[in-house]
């Protein structure tokens, strides 16, 4: 017996034979097929950018502050799946945060479970947290500063692999070729991040648990300013 | 001219203050180079935040002591503030530059 479909979209029940959900008309062979296989998207970097980090971090608290509650349960189920495993679910976990935010600003109806989507892409993120994690630390070992600046460099890392579909390697190259138009910029956004961070970690240690969101969704919202996100990301996720 | 180049003005010129009223001991307690951790032998940027610190007050000497490529890395963070071709270029021979210093002080 032929298990029912349903649309990944709209929760329609369709027919194993159709191509388009007959009731909002989304593709239903990119939902099924996965996007692990779909092709790379091409993407040209941008000949300028304007860093606005106070900006992307307001809009950033805007978001966590408007939905709360699944923003801290994600944080608090990150950090504790993070701690449990280290390093293998990091990098996942961290695309699925960044999935979550995405759906959010696409105007689509984001829910708790986004958070693993990020495994549909477990090879290439995994991988890009250990490379990146290996520059970091090699970075930080040379008096610390290098450090900040290789973090800064492939922030953008996590979202180029899920929304433009690029294996680990390509995608640190288009997040280094997006911050290399204003090292300092995205550097001092970096560090206003981590201050972020810190602040949230003095209030009771609990304040991580929404600072750590507040962090990822600004992450999100520069993405979405200063690259955009495809629009076939959210619907074939 | 654009508010780009005045925000990135007032930084630079916020920064070289900074860098000239406060100052840096000149033999640290405590040293956050884990290179210098793990091996007892400074890196290729160690004393390099001295050497900034006593630039900015005109003490060139004491600066070539901390680093001999301090005023490289006065300009390499200048540079910074300027979007140009130059300062990709700058910053190319600069990486090349400590790398190889950092050999030859190892």
């Amino acid at each position: 017996m032929i298990p029912p479909m349903f649309c990944h979209k709209c929760g329609t029940q369709v027919s194993p034979d159709v191509q388009f959900c007959p009731t909002c008309g989304t593709s239903l062979a990119a939902g099924a097929g996965g996007l692990s296989s779909a092709p790379e998207i091409p993407w040209t970097p941008p000949a300028a950018v304007e860093v606005h980090a106070g900006r992307w971090i307001s809009e950033g608290w805007d978001l966590v502050t408007a939905d709360l509650g699944n923003y801290v349960l994600l944080a608090l189920v990150f950090t504790v799946l993070s701690g449990a495993v280290p390093v293998i679910l990091q990098g996942p976990m961290i695309a699925g945060l960044h999935i979550f935010t995405m759906k959010k600003l696409m105007g689509r109806r984001a829910e708790f479970a986004d958070l693993f989507l990020g495994f549909n892409y477990f090879v290439p993120t995994l991988v890009a947290s250990i490379v990146i994690g290996l520059f970091v630390f090699c970075g930080t070992l040379l008096c610390v500063i290098p450090g900040l600046v290789v973090a800064a460099m492939y922030k953008f890392t996590y979202l180029f692999i899920v929304d433009k579909r690029m294996d680990f390697w390509p995608a640190m190259q288009a997040s280094h070729a997006v911050v290399k138009r204003d090292y300092v910029g995205f550097t001092l956004f970096l560090l206003l991040i981590v201050l972020v961070d810190i602040l949230g970690a003095l209030c009771c240690i609990v304040g991580i648990f929404v600072a750590i969101p507040v962090t990822f969704a600004a992450i999100t919202v520069a993405y979405k300013e200063i690259v955009g996100f495809d629009p076939r990301t959210v619907d074939a996720l | 001219m654009t508010l780009s180049i005045v925000r990135r003005a007032a930084a630079a010129t916020m920064l070289f203050t900074a860098l000239w009223y406060f100052s840096v001991p000149g033999n640290p307690d405590v040293r956050v180079c884990g290179f210098y951790w793990l091996t007892g032998r400074p890196c290729p940027l160690c004393g390099l935040t001295r050497a900034l610190f006593a630039l900015a007050k005109g003490h060139w000497a004491e600066a070539v002591h901390f680093n001999a490529l301090a005023p490289l890395g006065c300009a390499m963070l200048f540079a910074l503030f300027w979007n140009g071709r130059m300062r990709a270029w700058l910053w190319k021979g600069g990486v090349v530059a400590f790398a190889v210093y950092g050999v030859f002080r190892i």
